[in-house]
């Protein structure tokens, strides 16, 4: 699954990211890199950003619906 | 002299550093990409002198947007002796990843594991003794914005000025570094280690214009990176990335113990609140209506306040026994003073103020996330609209904010659409002739009446400029309580080039209006501009108003009263309301002021600035003319 189907109160390990090298490269700038643990904080409405949380170091990031397209992901149990 | 550097990731304090390192010189608030070009300042410290650059904020050095390309441009100059590598402590294992990067430029560097407040917050206790010792330089924790753990780097500081100690790379494995060794030799020598410059040049696409290598360079790299395809089933470019990036989840593992904190904090909660889908709008609207009606208020009560005695003043020089000429002098000088002193300040102060709250509590980068779709409709980008939104306090720094835009496309509409914002200047227009003269509502359409104009000229841009918006990748820094002594002296900051320089320009225009009259000039004046006072149905003698209204909004105001011959709080009894409208909503949109013009003019260049008058010029028009027939039509006006 990709971080656009996210859920509220689960926790998402990201897998990989699928954009250009130059998107990769700054999403993982940010902290957003495979093997980090993300949740979705909040969703804007008509297919806004999604406000995603890292719990690697609590940072809040928007993503643009294209951005999180792009990035895989998968449910991880709570605490993993 | 020798030179201190500062570099870290956006928003992690820099500008905080600086400040309490230089005195207040820097912007510093709660919003990434608040620094967006270079601040020198010297500073004595201990009978050392040294200067002092504060650089943007860069999550890496790859730059993607301009502010961040300004930050790398000088760091490849090689022209500092000391880089003070400042690390957001509440985000450690993403902060040490540039500290790595940083690393490899072989500059003397002292780590400032700033923020510490916030990490111990999050449960965070980090060491950095240990840290500085894996990276062989020292480190020490700080918290800038209250000025903890300064003094501490400040003398390391001037200990690495007079014995540098060499910084020295964490090595890639061993197969990878003979790799790069047998790149430097193409990079020649710069005036930063080849090692580094072969680094970057192996990144390709903009580095290539900006580290030039020799001929052989590219088949070289090809060849080693099909070696390491063989071993890694990867590019050498991705590779040394991993390598890195594993480097610094190692470092801050060994550095950084975690406990982990039970139920949500507060601001978390706050925050889930003000990014809500539904109630998120709803509160913008709210803070967005209160900000301005409180400005309103305020302003319009320390208006009455400080007017009665200005004149009490002002007719006793009127009345003052002097030659005619004299007597023109005296005038001006009052009208000016009176203008900027009883009108302009009492409005500006709290409209600064309330800007510097929402500024410092990173409010305005939550603005991006929520209205990022609305955004995208216009043409434009979630992150244009936190440059739109500084833009009611002045333009000016909007115009430098847009830097955070990625796209030059994005970064030029929202360029043009500043000027079209009300700031400071122009609300004080709007309160001064709509609000005081005609009530909250009206003053409330004239806004409305902008914004709208922003909008629908937004989508008539872009339409004409088509390109597809990059997807939105923004940071929302942590909500914070806005630190009072940060608040007012940002506040301050932006007052203070007003009453240095505004002032004096608005008592030389008020004396040079008198001077025009005096000498009967207006009357050309009146007639170069009368097309538009024609059309716009405004007193002829209004004309040369909007001519001096191009160095400074505030003097439109300031000139009406004295162009029709009365003070400014009785212009309502000589204008009509829809003339008080029109004159308003012309001022707010027919052309940016002299210092939005230079400022584009320096951003972008000369065509842009002239570009963005002639747009003003033409929309201003066509909105008055149509608002004001459209009032007229209904029987509102």
């Amino acid at each position: 699954m990709t971080l656009s189907d996210a859920r509220f109160e689960k926790i998402y390990r990201i897998v990989s990211l699928n954009g250009g090298a130059n998107m990769a490269q700054r999403l993982s700038a940010m902290g957003l890199y495979p093997g980090a643990r993300v949740a979705l904080a909040s969703r804007a409405p008509l297919c806004g950003p999604l406000l995603i949380k890292n719990i690697e170091n609590n940072v809040q990031v928007a993503l643009g619906t294209g951005v999180v397209e792009k990035i895989e992901v998968v449910e991880v149990e709570d605490g993993e | 002299m020798k030179t201190i550097v500062l570099v870290g990731q956006p928003n992690c304090g820099k500008s905080a550093l600086f400040n309490a390192i230089a005195g207040y010189k820097a912007n510093s608030s709660n919003f990434p990409g608040t620094t967006v070009q270079i601040l020198r300042s010297q500073v004595i410290y201990r009978g050392e002198t040294f200067d002092l650059v504060d650089l943007p904020g860069t999550y890496s050095l790859t730059p993607f947007d301009k502010a961040e390309e300004v930050t790398f441009d000088f760091l490849l100059t090689g022209e500092y002796d000391l880089i003070l590598n400042v690390l957001d402590a509440s985000r450690l294992n993403r902060s040490l990843e540039l500290a790595l990067e940083l690393q490899a430029l072989e500059k003397p560097t002292i780590l400032v594991l700033n923020m510490m407040d916030e990490a111990e917050k999050k449960g965070m206790t980090i060491d950095s003794a240990a840290l500085g010792e894996f990276l062989g330089m020292s480190a020490f924790p700080t918290t800038a914005l209250s000025g903890k753990g300064v003094e501490d780097v400040l003398k390391a500081a001037l200990g690495q000025l007079e014995n540098p100690s060499p910084v020295r790379p964490l090595p890639f494995p061993p197969r990878l570094e003979s790799f790069l060794a047998e790149l430097t030799p193409f990079v020649g020598a710069g005036r930063v280690n080849s090692r580094f410059l072969a680094l970057k040049a192996l990144e390709g696409g903009e580095m290539e214009k900006k580290i030039p290598v020799s001929p052989g360079f590219h088949a070289k790299s090809e060849e080693l990176s099909g070696k390491v395809r063989e071993f890694w089933d990867k590019s050498l470019q991705e590779v040394l990335f991993a390598e890195r990036h594993h480097l610094s989840m190692e470092l801050s593992e060994k550095a950084c113990r975690i406990v982990r904190r039970q139920g949500r904090h507060l601001s978390e909660r706050v925050d889930a609140l003000f990014c809500h889908p539904l109630f998120g709008y709803l509160l913008f609207v709210v803070v967005f209506l209160l900000m301005l009606a409180l400005v309103f208020r305020i302003g319009n009560l320390l208006e009455t306040l400080s007017l009665a005695p200005l004149n009490e003043l002002a007719l006793w020089v009127g009345n003052l026994p002097i030659a005619p000429w004299l007597h023109r002098l005296a005038d001006g000088i009052v009208a000016g003073t009176v203008g900027a002193v009883g009108i302009i300040v009492p409005y500006m102060v709290p409209l600064l103020l309330m800007m510097a709250i929402l500024e410092d509590s990173g409010y305005l980068a939550r603005s991006a996330f929520l209205f990022d779709s609305l955004m995208h409709k216009m043409g434009l980008h979630g992150k244009s609209l936190p440059p739109l939104l500084m833009a009611f306090g002045c333009n000016v720094p909007a115009l430098s904010a847009t830097r955070i835009l990625e796209s030059p496309r994005d970064r030029l509409l929202t360029a043009l659409l500043i000027p079209f914002i009300p700031c400071s200047a122009r609300t004080i227009v709007i309160s001064a002739l709509v609000y005081a003269f005609l009530g909250t509502g009206w003053a409330f359409f004239v806004y409305g009446v902008t914004m709208i104009t922003v909008f629908f000229l937004s989508l008539l841009l872009s339409s004409l400029v088509k390109y597809p918006a990059p997807g939105l990748i923004m940071e929302i820094p942590a909500f914070r309580v806005p630190s009072p002594k940060n608040v007012l002296i940002k506040a301050w900051f932006q007052l203070k080039p007003f009453l240095v320089y505004a002032i004096p320009l608005l008592v030389l225009g008020s004396i040079a209006v008198e001077y025009v009259q005096f000498f009967g000039l207006e009357r050309l004046l009146n007639a170069l501009v009368r097309p538009v006072t024609y059309l716009l149905d405004l007193p002829e003698a209004t004309g040369f108003t909007l001519v001096f209204g191009f160095f400074r909004k505030e003097l439109a105001l300031l000139m009406l009263g004295q162009s029709l011959g009365v003070s400014p709080d009785r212009i309502a009894g000589v204008l009509s309301s829809a003339q008080l409208i029109t004159f308003a909503l012309f001022t707010t949109l027919y052309i940016p002021c002299l210092s939005t013009f230079l400022i584009l003019r320096k951003e972008f260049n000369l065509k842009t600035a002239w570009i963005s008058i002639g747009l003003n010029v033409a929309v201003s028009l066509g909105v008055t003319l149509s608002i004001v027939s459209l009032l007229r039509l209904t029987g509102l006006l």
